[in-house]
């Protein structure tokens, strides 16, 4: 388990993680979200032991990673701006990352270069950005870690290349109970992905949660009656939003779906209809229900 | 082990810099085989000649090497320029110092790896070479001089990386650490120097700034002496500041943040350091120049420069006009530094120059060569006996009476107002000066002449003196020796011949080699008594000696010596062995010249030419020490008028060449015959040495000048 207690970064007179605290389990794919200079990145590195924390304790399981290679040999980390040493290719990186991690595979190499359809022997600096991040991100599945860090990594692949990651991803996880953390700016490149989602403002977590649970947990309902009604019909349900139109009212509830659904047909109404949310959605109503304006925090 | 090196990863270290190892590897390989290869080509004929290459010239190209050892650096660390590859090199699962000794353990095996094969491939091609001849020992001495040279100068340069994040501040910062506090000694030593003429600062802690322990110095002088790496000082001092500055960067590297990546330097704090570092040379030049009371102009320059290199150094490094701007306050900090050293020197010029001992406070004198800061070499090719009474402290009381006195007077001088006037039949002398409390301290004094020899005459008639001066070299400080005309003798030979010099030496009473090496010596000063021939026609000769002498040379521990024995007609073992040695073919050679002179060459000669050069040099000892000669030479005359007189000269000689010494006088006879054919091409050319004593006839008497 990756835990962060209290953790403080700051470059300069830039505050980049103000107290954060945070505990992402083992085989979960965590994503993190949050707008530029939030502070993903630092804190990606922060757990990768590039930097060490001003204040604060960063562990995994329970040792630091600060200057801890027995720890740091079982991370990767695929940053936003990569590294390749000059004029190599994939094959000569593969080499390079056998030489620093021990459980680097070539077998896996070979298979995941093969799957993405990239040429090994090809100079890197011929690939394009997004061929870049699969050259980066087949590397760090060839070492088959115990955590990979992707920061923003996805957010240049197509549709196609993320499924394919994610599939990879999800069999590392199923397997060997990898833990990954993807950032993003965007929470539709993470949706699909991740299993937990943070979202991270101005060097805090603001909001953290399962993203099954997000989903269900929060939909639209929207349900017309032929008489004359106010919000207090729906005392009962936690309502996070309300809009009402004439006859027909939409609003955001938080709760068990099908019990809310047989309360609400219980009122006999002319219309019901509970509709599922998209992440975007949860996170704008969670967020003002927090008192955040979502806006103000991803663009 | 897992802090301090990973064998995988200084594979990668060795793939990571293997550009710049190839291109140094052709610029010093190509370059030490030239000599060779060239010496190969031009020697195909074979003179005869042998020459003995040593270490200064053995493989030139060679220093160049350690110019290229900051590329091996900059190339290696450059992560800790570019953020992302800080990032990724911080990832690793390495302990940081792991990686910074793992990178650098594949650095040097590149340098001294090339350094190996390049002094190896030249020891083959020299040794292809006919006619050059060289000691096996010079590749791993010089091997070991450069391998040192490089850590040393890696040491600044891995530093600098490990402070700093961009290569321009890399490349600033390397040159301020390697130079700076050089440059800073070197001006303040000159300004002491100006304001306090008589201090030797090699008697004080800034001795440690000489250049005799500066080795890079060292290094690009070597080609002229090489006896400076016999230095035991030069190895400590350089080992002492490199193992530091390894430390320090370990250090700095372990404690480095990623984040520190191109930026100039971590923090402002060292930036102000190595900004004001940059500067403080050109103002305490500028401080010097008002010392000597220059120019207002040149001094206002100087200033005026140091502000614009204080701004410059900022606008490169940073890149920054607004950085720029924000450095102007501190731009004062150099000026105050500068103020405090310059009143540092004040400080020490008033304790100096109020400061006399009486005669009774001195315990003992010493008067040494010149010694500088900023000389370089050792002191060289000075006799033994220089060398070995140099040392010699002398408790004479007398001698510390005229120093005491000398003491005032130079002190004197110095706070007059022209303290580097020369004065008419003055010399000056460094003196070292040890006090009855054990203190040390080293003057530049000035004698009058005559109190200049008196102290030369306390010193050595004292018995500390006269028991160095006596001394021989041993055997072991020996390196070559010489015997008059003895050229085609080997060292196990003429070594020989100074072990039964040195012994018919030993069994002389002390009174007695006291003056054989009066009589026989040159001064204390190495002032060398040369003897020039004069030819009819004017022309010099160049310097000749006619008696029978020893030119030893050698070194003790870094200085080297030069010394000539005359061998006196009482060492008669020594000269028995010495014309057994030197002059094997005298009974051969006289009967030649009998043969010449009763016109045994005449017919040889007269088939082949159409006129006749004909030099007889003579040269004639008398009295020992003291010598003339003279020498006849035709130029070109007629066969007949020339020949007939050089052949009656000889024929008179002859009958006064004898084996049996009968006076201390004799004569070396060289006699060179030339022939030239009617186009005065040269067809004959004879050489006739032939060594005797006799008395002296009465037609060279007539003809010494």
């Amino acid at each position: 388990m990756i835990h962060a207690k209290n953790v403080t970064m700051k470059f300069d007179r830039f505050t980049a993680l103000n107290n954060m605290n945070c505990s992402i389990p083992d085989g979960c794919i965590y994503g993190l979200v949050g707008s530029n200079g939030a502070g993903k990145s630092t804190f990606l590195r922060l757990i990768s032991g590039v930097y060490r924390p001003l204040e604060g304790t960063i562990t995994i399981d329970g040792q630091p990673v600060y200057e801890n290679p027995e720890i740091k040999k079982q991370i990767v980390y695929v940053p936003d701006d990569l590294y390749f040493l000059p004029q190599a290719s994939m094959k000569r990186m593969a080499k390079f990352y056998s030489a620093i991690y021990e459980t680097f595979s070539f077998e896996r190499f070979e298979n995941l270069t093969s799957t993405f359809g990239l040429d090994p022997n090809a100079n890197l600096n011929t690939f394009s950005k997004g061929m870049r991040r699969q050259a980066a991100t087949i590397l760090a599945l060839a070492t088959s870690p115990k955590y990979l860090y992707f920061d923003e990594t996805f957010d240049g692949l197509d549709p196609v290349m993320r499924n394919l990651v994610k599939t990879v991803i999800y069999n590392d996880v199923a397997e060997r109970q990898t833990t990954a953390i993807i950032t993003s700016h965007s929470l539709r490149e993470l949706e699909d992905t991740c299993d937990q989602l943070a979202l991270l403002h101005k060097g805090g977590i603001i909001f953290e949660s399962d993203i099954q649970n997000l989903k269900t947990s929060l939909f639209k309902v929207q349900i017309a009656f032929q008489d004359s009604y106010d919000r207090s019909r729906f005392d009962g349900i936690e309502i996070l939003d309300y809009k009402q139109k004439g006859s027909v009212a939409t609003f955001i509830a938080r709760g068990d779906r099908e019990r809310c659904r047989e309360t609400l047909q219980a009122t006999d109404p002319l219309l019901l209809d509970l509709l599922p949310l998209s992440l975007e959605e949860v996170f704008i109503y969670e967020m003002e229900a927090l008192g955040y304006a979502f806006k103000d925090i991803l663009m | 082990m897992k802090y301090i090196f990973h064998f995988k990863l200084y594979v990668e270290g060795l793939k990571k810099i293997r550009l710049v190892g190839i291109i140094a590897g052709i610029i010093v390989l190509i370059g030490n085989a030239l000599p060779p290869v060239t010496s190969l080509l031009e020697r195909t004929e074979g003179d005869g000649t042998v020459t003995i290459l040593t270490a200064s010239d053995f493989a030139i190209p060679t220093p160049f090497l350690l110019f290229l050892t900051p590329f091996f650096f900059l190339s290696m660390y450059s992560f800790l320029n570019k953020r992302n590859e800080s990032d990724f090199y911080h990832a690793v699962p390495f302990k940081r110092s792991c990686v910074l000794l793992t990178f650098l353990a594949s650095i040097y095996t590149w340098i001294w790896g090339l350094l190996l094969i390049s002094l190896l491939l030249t020891g083959l091609l020299w040794a292809l070479c006919p006619g050059v001849s060289f000691a096996v020992s010079v590749i791993p001495q010089l091997f070991g001089v450069y391998a040192a040279a490089s850590l040393y100068i890696g040491s600044f340069v891995l530093l600098a990386m490990t402070l700093t994040g961009t290569v321009i501040s890399n490349i600033a910062v390397s040159g301020i650490l390697l130079f700076f506090v050089r440059l800073v000694g070197s001006i303040v030593t000159v300004i002491l120097d100006c304001l306090v003429p008589i201090l030797d600062l090699a008697y004080s802690p800034m001795r440690i700034l000489s250049m005799r322990y500066y080795l890079p110095a060292a290094v690009l002088t070597s080609f002229y002496d090489a006896s400076i790496f016999k230095s035991v000082g030069l190895w400590v001092y350089s080992f002492a500041v490199l193992a530091v500055l390894y430390a320090l960067a370990i250090f700095c590297y372990c404690r480095r943040k990623s984040e520190s990546a191109n930026k100039s330097t971590p923090n402002r704090g060292l930036q102000h350091v190595f900004r004001c570092a940059f500067t403080l040379p050109v103002v305490l030049l500028a401080a010097y120049a008002w010392i000597r009371e220059e120019g207002t102009s040149f001094i206002v320059f100087l200033l005026v420069f140091a502000v614009v290199a204080y701004f410059l150094y900022e606008l490169i490094t940073t890149k920054s006009l607004h950085s720029t701007l924000r450095a102007a306050p501190m731009v004062v900090i150099p000026f105050l530094c500068s103020g405090l050293i310059i009143g540092g020197c004040f400080l020490t010029r008033n304790a100096v120059l109020n400061t006399t001992y009486e005669a009774d406070e001195i315990r003992t004198v010493r008067i040494y060569s010149y010694s500088s800061l900023f000389d370089l070499f050792m002191r060289g090719s000075d006799s033994y006996e220089a060398l070995a009474t140099e040392g010699v402290r002398i408790s004479d009381r007398e001698a510390a009476q005229l120093v005491a006195e000398a003491l005032e007077k130079s002190i004197q001088k110095a706070k007059g107002d022209d303290p580097y006037r020369w004065d008419h039949n003055t010399r000056g002398a460094n003196v070292e000066i040890t006090l009855r409390s054990g203190k040390r301290i080293g003057r530049y004094l000035t004698f009058t002449e005559e109190k200049y020899r008196e102290l030369q005459k306390a010193i050595q008639s004292s018995e500390e003196f006269r028991k160095a001066y006596i001394r021989l070299p041993e055997t072991k400080y020996i390196q070559r020796i010489h015997a008059t005309l003895c050229y085609d003798v080997s060292q196990d030979d003429l070594m020989r011949l100074w072990e039964t010099f040195a012994k018919e030496y030993g069994a002389l009473s002390e009174e007695e080699k006291v003056t054989f090496k009066n009589k026989y010596r040159r001064t204390i000063n190495n002032q060398r008594e040369d003897i020039y021939v004069e030819g009819e026609d004017g022309e010099s000769g160049g310097p000749l000696t006619g008696e029978l002498f020893l030119n030893v040379r050698g070194a003790v521990g870094p200085d080297t010596f030069e010394s000539i024995y005359f061998i006196p007609e009482s060492f008669t073992q020594t000269r028995a062995l010495y014309f057994e040695l030197c002059a094997p073919e005298r009974d051969r050679v006289r009967d030649e010249l009998a043969s010449f002179s009763k016109g045994g060459y005449d017919k040889k000669l007269a088939e082949e030419d159409a006129y006749l050069q004909l030099n007889i040099y003579i040269h004639i000892i008398r009295n020992g020490i003291e010598n003339a000669s003279i020498y006849s030479v035709t130029n070109g005359e007629t066969q007949t008028a020339a020949y007939k007189e050089q052949k009656a000269l000889i024929r008179n000689l002859l009958p006064c060449l004898t084996d049996v010494p009968e006076e201390e006088d004799y004569i070396r006879l060289e006699i060179e015959v030339n022939g030239y054919d009617k186009d005065h091409n040269s067809c004959t050319t004879h050489l006739v040495t032939f060594f005797g004593y006799t008395e002296l006839p009465e037609e060279l008497i007539e003809k010494t000048p």
